[in-house]
C-alpha cells in the first residue's frame, strides 16, 4: 500500500465522509508518522479463510407476487387462496410439494417453475420467511382504522418508497443509509483490510449498501472492474495520460459537485486496480451457470468470494438487482418465466459455493418492494404490503417456513383491503437475524436497526427468527 | 504535485495595506450560503474587520472568511485553513495545489510537506510570490483573478461563453460557429424563434427515411430508433423542442425495457405525443400522455376493467398512482416555492391516500386501444377485446363505455366526478383536477429546472417559474412555452451562484454534446452511427429507463458533503465506480477507435464485410463508423493554449479552471510525436473527462 499524501490530503479537507472522527491535526500527524515509518503492515496478515462471512441480497425489484411463489397446499387453506386469487390462482396439483408441515399440520407448495428451490428446500438448504414487510411498529387493522397514517410506513404501496424502505428498514423516516451500509460502517474497519468497500454492488449505487461513511463499490455484471483505457501502463503515451488524469482527480475545484466527483473517481481508480489484481486469481467453476443476467451475477459473486483473501476481506455484502416483477398484467406467465430464472440461478450459486467450500459462510436472501394484492385486477395484481422471502445457505436451518404463514382469506385480520396483508415479520427482525449471524453484537442492533426494539428485545438472548445458526 | 514556474520574478517587498483594501472592494464573494465557523486561530481571532466579510490580520494580510474554513486571500487566492495542535496551522493553497504548514511566529515562512521544502511568501496587492529556499528562486503564485487584465478580448470570451452555456441548457450544446451565430442573434431572439417553430413529427421523419417501414409486420430494430434520434439531436433546427421533449421523457417515463415498446415506431409515436405538447398546455400534455397507447401499455391502464366484486376483480391501480406521484402532484403538499407544507408536528402532509388511488383507478376503467378501423375486432365486447389483447399503437386509446365504471368517484382535494359522466369526460375532469392542483405548478417546475438548469434551484427560483406556470401573464394556466422561457431566462439560470448551482451533466448527453459541437458525421451522412447501442452502457439512453422512476430520482443525495449541505444531485445516482470509467472509455472509443474505423471504412477500395440480415427484423441501412470534424481545432493546435481556450469555450463554457487548463497543456506538451488530429483528440478527451466539464455551473 502506498500512501500518496496529496491524495489523502485532498480527501481530508473535502471529506467529512471519508474520515469521520479524526481531528485534523491528529490525521496529519498520523500521515506524517506513517511516512516516517516508511512502511505499513501488509494486508494479508490478519485475514484467514476461517472467519469469513458474506450476505447476498437479491432484490426482486417491482414487487414479487410472492403469495404465488409460496402457497398453502392444505385443502382448507388452498380453498381460501383460490377464492381470493380467482384467475391468478395456481392449481393445487401443479404446486411443487414441500416436505414441511407446520405446527398446525398445514402443508405448503411452491410455484411449479421453482424445481431447484424445491430440491434445496427439501435438502435443508433453503428456508422461507413468511409475510415479511416494512413496519413502523407492530400494528393491527383496528389500530390502522383508529390511529391512521402515523402507524403506517410513509407512502405505503409506492414502488420507490417501499423499495427504499425495505433497504433502509426505516419506514417512518427519510434515511440515506441502508441496512448493509450501516453494517459496513460498523464492521468494515475492524474486519477488513483491503482497499475496496465491504459492500459490493452489481447494480450500481443503491441505498441498501450506503452507510453514513460507506459507499458500495460497483462492479460489472461479469465481475470485472472496468479500467480506464491506457491508464497506468508502462509506455510514454500512457504515462502522459495517467499523469493528466491524476492531476484532474487530485486537484480541488471549489465546487461541491466537482470535488465530490473528483473524489469518487479517484477512489474508484484505486479500488479498480486492487480489485482487478485480485480477480485474476479467481478459478473457473465446474458449476454450469445459465445464460441469464442473474446467473451471470451470481457467478461473479462466487468469483469475488473465491479471492476474498487477496482482497483482504473477512466480511462482504453483495447486492443484486433483479427487476421486472411489477406484474399488473400477464402475471401468471411473466412471473412463471422469472421465477424459473431465479430458481435456477439460486441453485447454481449454491452449487458454486459448495465447490469452493464457502457454502456455510455465505447467506443469500431475497427482498422485494412489497407483496401484491391477493385479488386480481382481471389480468394481474397490484401493489400491496407483506410478502414471502427466501433464505439460502449452509448456515440456514432449512426445510422450514419461519414466521406465521398468514391466512389468505379476504377480510381476514391482516387484510386491509383487496388482500393487502399487514406484515407479521418486520424487515427489522429479518435483518437483525442476518446481522447477528454476520457478526454484529446484540448491543449494536439499535444502531444498525434503530426501530428494532419495537419488535424484538436484543437483550432477550433468543434469536429474532431462528433461521440462522 | 507542485508546479514549478518557468519564470522567475524579482520581488519588491512592499506590502501596502491600502492597496489591498482597494482590491478587496473589487472582489465580491457570494455570502448566501455562508456558514462561517468559529476558530481559535489567531488569523481569525485577531482579525480587524475592514468591510462586510473583509478582514485584515497583521502579518497574514487581507482576506474574506465568510466561508471559513475556506478563506479567500486577496493575494494568494483560495485557501483552506486548519488549526494545528499548538499555535501552528495548515493552509491548503488552491493556486499552489499544496498544503503548507506554518505558525504565527513563522509566517510568512511556510513548509510544503509534500515537497519537503521551506518557502517564504510575499504579497503585493493582488499578486503573491513565494521564495523557494532550496533552489533560491522566486515564483509567482498564479490563480488570483486579475482585474486589470480583463481587456476587451476577455469580455468577448465571457460573452461567448455565456451563450455557449445557454445552448447547453436550452439544447444539446453547440459548435463554435453556432455559438457565434446565436451570440450575434441574441439568446432572447433565438429563444423566441425556437418557441415559435412548427412542430415536426419525428415519426414522419422516420417514415421519410424508411418508407417501407410503415407497413412492415416484422419487428423493427432499435438501430432505426438510434439513427433517427441521433439525427434529430445533432442536426435539427428545433433543438429546444427536442431538448424539452427529452426532458419530459424523464418525467413522463415509458421505457423500451418493456419488450413490447422495443420498437422505434411505438417510441416515436410517444415522442411525438410529448413533442407536440412540449410548448403547449400542461393539461393537454397530461391528457395526451394518459391516452397514449404507449403509456397505456407501459402503465397497464389500457384494458383496465371496472370492478366485479363477484369474481373478486378490482381496477388496476398502476396508472392512478403514478399519474399523481410522478406526473402531476407528487407525494407531499407543497408551497408555491416547492418547499413542503408541514403539519403542526413538523411532518410533511401526503397529497393523497390509498383510497384516492382506488377511486382514481375507477376513472381509468374502460380504456383500450382503438380498433374501430378493424372489422375483425370492432364488434367485440370490451371484455372480449381485453382478453384477446390486440394492440394498436398508432391511435390514442378510446373509451369503451360498457367497460367503464360510471358511478360517482371522488378525487383528491375534495373533487367529485358525478355518476353517469361519460368515460372520456371523466378522464378529462380527473386530468383537469390534477393539472390545476396547487402542487402541480411547483412540482413540475422544479423537475423541469432540474433537467434543464440546476439540481438545486432556490425556492425563489422555483416560485418565479411556478407563478408563470399558474399564469403566463395573459391569464393562461400551464403554458409550457412560458414556463420554459421563464426557466431559461431567470437570473439564477443566466448567472450561476457559485458553489450551489452545479448540475452534473448526464452522461448520455455529454456524448451528444461532443458529437454536436464537432459535427460528427459518417461517410453516408445518415447519422446511422456504429455502436450507438453501446451508449446504453452510460445508463441513460433515452426511453430506456429501468423503471417509471427514471434513471435517477429528483431528490437523490450522494453521501458526503453534498448531502451534508442538504443538497440533491440526481445524476450522481447513476455515477459509480463502474459508470465513471465506462464514460471515460466511451469518449476514448469515439475519439480514437471510431475515427480509425471511419478512415478505414472510407478509404478507397474498402469493401465492408457482407452483412447478415435478420429476416425477422427491419434493420434499416447498415450503420457506419463516424468521426468528428476537427479541422478548425487542428489549425489552433499549434499553440496548446489556444486549443484549450477553444475547448473551454465550446465545451466548458469558460468554466475550465486554471489548474485544469494547465494540466491539459502540460499533457499536450509532453505527448510523444503525434499528428495534430491525435493531439486535438487527446485535448478533447481530457476536457470531456475533467470535473470542470462533468459538472456544469
Amino acid at each position: 500500500m502506498n500512501l500518496d499524501r496529496n491524495k489523502v490530503s485532498r480527501r481530508r479537507f473535502l471529506g467529512q465522509a471519508s474520515c469521520v472522527g479524526l481531528g485534523s491535526t491528529a490525521f496529519f500527524s498520523s500521515i506524517l508518522n506513517l511516512k516516517a515509518l516508511g512502511s505499513i503492515t501488509s494486508p494479508n496478515s490478519l485475514v484467514g479463510s476461517s472467519d469469513y462471512k458474506a450476505l447476498v441480497c437479491v432484490f426482486l425489484r417491482g414487487g414479487n407476487d410472492s403469495f404465488n411463489m409460496l402457497m398453502p397446499r392444505s385443502d382448507s387453506e388452498y380453498a381460501d387462496y383460490q377464492t381470493s386469487r380467482t384467475d391468478l390462482a395456481i392449481a393445487q396439483n401443479d404446486m411443487l410439494p414441500l416436505n414441511f408441515t407446520d405446527t398446525d399440520g398445514r402443508i405448503y407448495g411452491l410455484h411449479p417453475e421453482m424445481g431447484r428451490v424445491q430440491s434445496l428446500f427439501n435438502a435443508g438448504e433453503i428456508a422461507f420467511v413468511a409475510n415479511v414487510g416494512t413496519l413502523v411498529e407492530p400494528v393491527s387493522k383496528a389500530a390502522i382504522d383508529s390511529v391512521g397514517k402515523s402507524v403506517l410506513p410513509r407512502n405505503l404501496f409506492s414502488h420507490s418508497d417501499q423499495a427504499m424502505q425495505w433497504q433502509t428498514s426505516l419506514p417512518d423516516q427519510m434515511s440515506r443509509s441502508g441496512f448493509a451500509g450501516r453494517l459496513a460502517d460498523l464492521l468494515h474497519a475492524s474486519k477488513n483490510e483491503g482497499p475496496t468497500s465491504m459492500n459490493i454492488s452489481l447494480a450500481g449505487n443503491n441505498v441498501f449498501q450506503t452507510g453514513n461513511k460507506t459507499v458500495a463499490y460497483a462492479i460489472s455484471r461479469n465481475g470485472l472492474a472496468p479500467s480506464i483505457k491506457a491508464y497506468d501502463q508502462n509506455y510514454h503515451l500512457s504515462r502522459v495520460k495517467t499523469e493528466a488524469i491524476n492531476d484532474l482527480m487530485e486537484a480541488t475545484y471549489q465546487d461541491l459537485f466537482r470535488d465530490t466527483f473528483a473524489d469518487m473517481l479517484e477512489e474508484s481508480v484505486d479500488n479498480n486496480t486492487a480489485f482487478q489484481t485480485a480477480m485474476v486469481e479467481a478459478p473457473e467453476f465446474k458449476t454450469d451457470f445459465s445464460d441469464t443476467a442473474i446467473s451471470e451475477q451470481f457467478q461473479s459473486i462466487a468469483k469475488v468470494i473465491s479471492v476474498r483473501e487477496k482482497l483482504g476481506m473477512k466480511r462482504q455484502t453483495f447486492f443484486v438487482n433483479f427487476g421486472g416483477w411489477d406484474h399488473h398484467d400477464n402475471t401468471l406467465s411473466r412471473q412463471a418465466d422469472m421465477l424459473a430464472v431465479l430458481s435456477d440461478a439460486l441453485g447454481e450459486f449454491n452449487a458454486a459455493l459448495k465447490e469452493i467450500g464457502m457454502h456455510e459462510q455465505v447467506t443469500t436472501f431475497t427482498a422485494s418492494d412489497f407483496g401484491r394484492t391477493l385479488t386480481s385486477n382481471g389480468r394481474g395484481s397490484d401493489h400491496a404490503w407483506g410478502g414471502n422471502q427466501i433464505i439460502m445457505g449452509g448456515a440456514v436451518d432449512g426445510k422450514r417456513i419461519f414466521g406465521n404463514y398468514p391466512s389468505l382469506a379476504l377480510r381476514s385480520e391482516l387484510d386491509i383491503g383487496r388482500g393487502r396483508l399487514i406484515p407479521t415479520v418486520s424487515t427489522d427482525e429479518y435483518f437483525a437475524e442476518l446481522a447477528l449471524w454476520f457478526g454484529a453484537n446484540r448491543s449494536d442492533l439499535d444502531v444498525l436497526l434503530p426501530n428494532i426494539d419495537r419488535f424484538y428485545d436484543p437483550r432477550s438472548g433468543i434469536s429474532p427468527l431462528g433461521v440462522l445458526s | 504535485m507542485l508546479e514549478k514556474k518557468s519564470y522567475v520574478w524579482i520581488c519588491h517587498p512592499l506590502i501596502a495595506k491600502a492597496i489591498w483594501i482597494a482590491v478587496a472592494s473589487l472582489v465580491s464573494l457570494p455570502a448566501s450560503h455562508a456558514r462561517a465557523q468559529t476558530s481559535d486561530l489567531y488569523i481569525i481571532t485577531e482579525a480587524e474587520s475592514l468591510a462586510e466579510g473583509v478582514k485584515y490580520t497583521e502579518g497574514f494580510g487581507v482576506f474574506n472568511d465568510t466561508q471559513f474554513p475556506w478563506v479567500y486571500h486577496y493575494s494568494m487566492g483560495w485557501l483552506y485553513l486548519t488549526e494545528g495542535e499548538l499555535d501552528d496551522f495548515w493552509i491548503f493553497s488552491v493556486s499552489m495545489n499544496t498544503w503548507l504548514w506554518s505558525s504565527k511566529e513563522r509566517f510568512p515562512a511556510a513548509y510544503d510537506a509534500a515537497n519537503q521544502k521551506w518557502y517564504y511568501l510575499y504579497f503585493e496587492g493582488e499578486i503573491a510570490w513565494y521564495y523557494d529556499f532550496e533552489s533560491d528562486t522566486w515564483h509567482l503564485i498564479e490563480g488570483v483573478p486579475s482585474r486589470n487584465s480583463s481587456d476587451a478580448m476577455d469580455e468577448h470570451f465571457e460573452s461567448l461563453a455565456s451563450t455557449s452555456r445557454f445552448l447547453s441548457m436550452a439544447g444539446f450544446g453547440a459548435g463554435y460557429d453556432e455559438i457565434v451565430s446565436v451570440h450575434e442573434q441574441g439568446i432572447h431572439n433565438w429563444l423566441n424563434e425556437q418557441l415559435a417553430m412548427e412542430h415536426r413529427s419525428i415519426y414522419d421523419q422516420m417514415v421519410e427515411t424508411y418508407p417501407e417501414l410503415e407497413g412492415a409486420v416484422s419487428r423493427v430494430d432499435m438501430k432505426v430508433f438510434h439513427e433517427i434520434l441521433m439525427k434529430a439531436m445533432l442536426t435539427s433546427e428545433d433543438s429546444l423542442r427536442n431538448k424539452v421533449t427529452l426532458a419530459l421523457s424523464e418525467i413522463f417515463v415509458v421505457s423500451s425495457q418493456n419488450a413490447a415498446l422495443r420498437d422505434p415506431r411505438r417510441l416515436f409515436r410517444y415522442y411525438d405525443t410529448l413533442s407536440e405538447n412540449a410548448f403547449g398546455s400542461f393539461e393537454e400534455l397530461l391528457y395526451s400522455v394518459t391516452l397514449s397507447p404507449v403509456m397505456g401499455h407501459y402503465l397497464s391502464h389500457a384494458g383496465n376493467q371496472a370492478a366485479d366484486p363477484e369474481i373478486g376483480r378490482f381496477p388496476d391501480e398502476n396508472y392512478a398512482r403514478e399519474v399523481m406521484q410522478l406526473f402531476s402532484i407528487g407525494l407531499h403538499r407543497l408551497n408555491i416555492d416547492g418547499s413542503p407544507i408541514l403539519d403542526e408536528n413538523g411532518q410533511t402532509i401526503p397529497t393523497y391516500t390509498n383510497q384516492d388511488i382506488t377511486e382514481l383507478a375507477r376513472v381509468f376503467t374502460g380504456l383500450f386501444y382503438d380498433h374501430s378501423q378493424n372489422d375483425a375486432l370492432n364488434n367485440l365486447t370490451y371484455r372480449r377485446l381485453v382478453k384477446r389483447g390486440n394492440r394498436n399503437f398508432n391511435l390514442p386509446l378510446v373509451m369503451y363505455e360498457e367497460g367503464h365504471d360510471s358511478g360517482e368517484k371522488s378525487l383528491v382535494n375534495g373533487g367529485v366526478i358525478e355518476a353517469g359522466t361519460p368515460g372520456l369526460e371523466a378522464v378529462r375532469q380527473a386530468i383537469n383536477h390534477l393539472a390545476t392542483h396547487p402542487n402541480t405548478a411547483p412540482f413540475i417546475s422544479r423537475l423541469l429546472i432540474q433537467r434543464l438548469v440546476t439540481s438545486n434551484p432556490s425556492p425563489a427560483y422555483i416560485e418565479r417559474v411556478a407563478r408563470v406556470f399558474q399564469n403566463n401573464g395573459r391569464g393562461a394556466y400551464g403554458d409550457l412555452a412560458a414556463v420554459i422561457a421563464a426557466i431559461l431566462t431567470d437570473d439564477e439560470a443566466i448567472s450561476p451562484v457559485n458553489g450551489r448551482s452545479g448540475r452534473m451533466r448526464s452522461p448520455y448527453y455529454r456524448v451528444i454534446h461532443m458529437l454536436r459541437a464537432f459535427n460528427a458525421m459518417d461517410g453516408s451522412a445518415r447519422y446511422n452511427f456504429e455502436g450507438t447501442g453501446r451508449l446504453a452502457g452510460l445508463n441513460q439512453q433515452p426511453f430506456q429507463s429501468p423503471t417509471v422512476f427514471n434513471f435517477y430520482q429528483s431528490d437523490f443525495q450522494p453521501i458526503g458533503a453534498i448531502a451534508d449541505q442538504g443538497m440533491v444531485a440526481p445524476e450522481f445516482q447513476i455515477t459509480d465506480s463502474r459508470t465513471m470509467v465506462k464514460y471515460m472509455n466511451e469518449i476514448d472509443h469515439i475519439l480514437f477507435y471510431m475515427r480509425n474505423r471511419y478512415e478505414k471504412f472510407n478509404s478507397p477500395g474498402f469493401v465492408p464485410s457482407e452483412r447478415i440480415e435478420n429476416p425477422n427484423r427491419f434493420e434499416g441501412k447498415r450503420s457506419e463508423p463516424y468521426k468528428l470534424d476537427l479541422t478548425d481545432l487542428e489549425t489552433l493546435s499549434e499553440n496548446p493554449r489556444n486549443l484549450v481556450n477553444r475547448l473551454n469555450l465550446v465545451l466548458v463554457h469558460g468554466q475550465l479552471s486554471r489548474n485544469t487548463q494547465n494540466s491539459i497543456i502540460r499533457a499536450l506538451e509532453s505527448l510523444p510525436n503525434r499528428d495534430s488530429t491525435f493531439r486535438v483528440s487527446f485535448a478533447i478527451y481530457l476536457t470531456m473527462i475533467s470535473p470542470d466539464y462533468i459538472v456544469m455551473q
